[in-house]
């Protein structure tokens, strides 16, 4: 079969770093949804929006807490994680259908963990092979979509965004003109009929272009082991410019860990510690211990 | 494949459904029209002449329809607008989803008109 072949084929040959790697991502993961779930629970406080902020602080806390056992007590990290997938799986009906793509993947990753008995050796191959294939899948898909959308060739989704975001106007700001900024940003009002959005600027136009190219080709030199390493380093380095840039730090943080289990050595358990710091951040800045700013 | 095909057929929302076409194409919105229609002659129903329950229930379909395209049928407002106009023959819903046209690369639409008649 198809499938078990690109599994297979996203294993690794020296299988020695999987515990470890497997350990670190179980952890990044259980922390990573907890901090979610009480960002989502405090924008929906602060916002007044309504509706039962009273189970959305249950829900964090009981992420919180299945993930303090799955790092104190490892023994009942898959029994943690179990209660982790069901509180999510309530999240999901709760939020959808305006459940956020990100939402898919961590609920995705947080079901294989389930699945999986990180003690047996097959089966964290399998978790690991099977995150793996899904970082492939949403990376060539999100190239592909670019494509069929067409909205990147003239880079006129680029253009809406300088036109209508002034943080994305500044962003760009050193690749595309200022005259060519200040015709975007006129554009007004944004209605129908408004634009044109493309722009002409030639090294915008091959940034916007390389962007799908990169997330189509990347997932193939992932999956070669010869180029696997350097294709992880190459598109960390992607993902980081573009999240940290448009400030999507918690997909960015995610994705950044399912990406660094293509690497040999485990440095997700390393960096682990620093995902936990910059989560606190973002969470005492929501909280308004540290002075606040917009991220997503 | 599907999630684009049902984007453009019926302007499901690019940004969820796990299709990743977020960053494709931008959020824009979806208005709502109102029209009413007295012995044959129509006039715009502004949203002040419209009782609160009615206003909520106009920006929850434009909300709907932002997410599930057309999907997110106009049948219940309509029957509920007939019921707000009691001297309105008919009632019409226009909803207009608006989009980033990458061939132009300006905003376009796309309308859709529904027309409640009283029995």
């Amino acid at each position: 079969m198809l499938a078990a072949r690109v599994l297979a084929a996203a294993d690794d040959l020296d299988r020695s770093a999987q515990a470890a790697l497997a350990r670190a991502f179980q952890l990044f993961l259980l922390l990573h949804v907890t901090a979610r779930t009480l960002l989502w629970t405090l924008r929906a406080q602060q916002g007044m929006h309504d509706e039962w902020w009273l189970g959305r602080y249950a829900m964090t806390a009981t992420l919180a807490a299945a993930g303090l056992v799955a790092w104190r007590l490892p023994r009942h990290a898959r029994a943690a994680t179990w209660l982790a997938l069901g509180v999510l799986s309530i999240k999901l009906a709760a939020s959808f259908p305006a459940t956020s793509n990100h939402f898919f993947i961590e609920y995705l990753c947080v079901a294989l963990l389930a699945l999986c008995d990180l003690d047996a050796a097959d089966e964290r191959a399998l978790l690991l092979s099977g995150a793996r294939c899904l970082t492939l899948i949403v990376l060539f898909w999100s190239g592909m979509q670019k494509v069929l959308y067409g909205t990147y060739f003239n880079a006129s989704f680029l253009g809406f965004a300088i036109s209508s975001k002034p943080s994305f106007a500044a962003l760009f700001s050193w690749v595309v003109p200022a005259a060519e900024v200040a015709r975007l940003r006129a554009v007004r009002p944004i209605g129908p009929g408004a634009g044109p959005f493309n722009i002409e600027t030639p090294l915008a136009l091959v940034m916007a272009n390389g962007v799908y190219v990169f997330e189509m080709l990347a997932p193939l030199l992932l999956l070669i082991r010869r180029t696997r390493a350097a294709a992880a380093v190459a598109t960390i380095a992607f993902v980081f410019c573009i999240e940290a840039g448009a400030l999507e730090l918690m997909f960015g943080a995610l994705f950044l860990n399912l990406l660094l289990l293509f690497l040999p050595r485990p440095l997700n358990r390393t960096l682990l510690p620093g995902f936990a710091a910059l989560y606190a951040v973002l969470i005492a800045s929501r909280l308004g211990v540290l002075p606040r700013f917009w991220f997503n | 494949m599907a999630h684009r095909v049902l984007v453009a057929e019926a302007r499901l929302s690019p940004w969820r459904f796990f299709g990743w076409a977020m960053y494709c194409t931008p959020k824009l919105p979806v208005e709502i029209e109102l029209t009413a229609v007295h012995d044959g002659a129509r006039r715009a129903l502004l949203p002040e002449e419209l009782p609160p329950a009615v206003r909520q229930a106009v920006d929850r379909l434009a909300d709907r329809r932002g997410v599930w395209g057309t999907f997110a049928s106009a049948d219940r407002l309509g029957t509920r607008l007939l019921a707000s106009q009691p001297d309105a023959e008919a009632i019409e819903v226009g909803i207009t989803h608006w989009y980033l046209d990458a061939a132009t690369a300006r905003i376009g639409t796309q309308r859709y008109a529904y027309t409640y008649r009283r029995e």
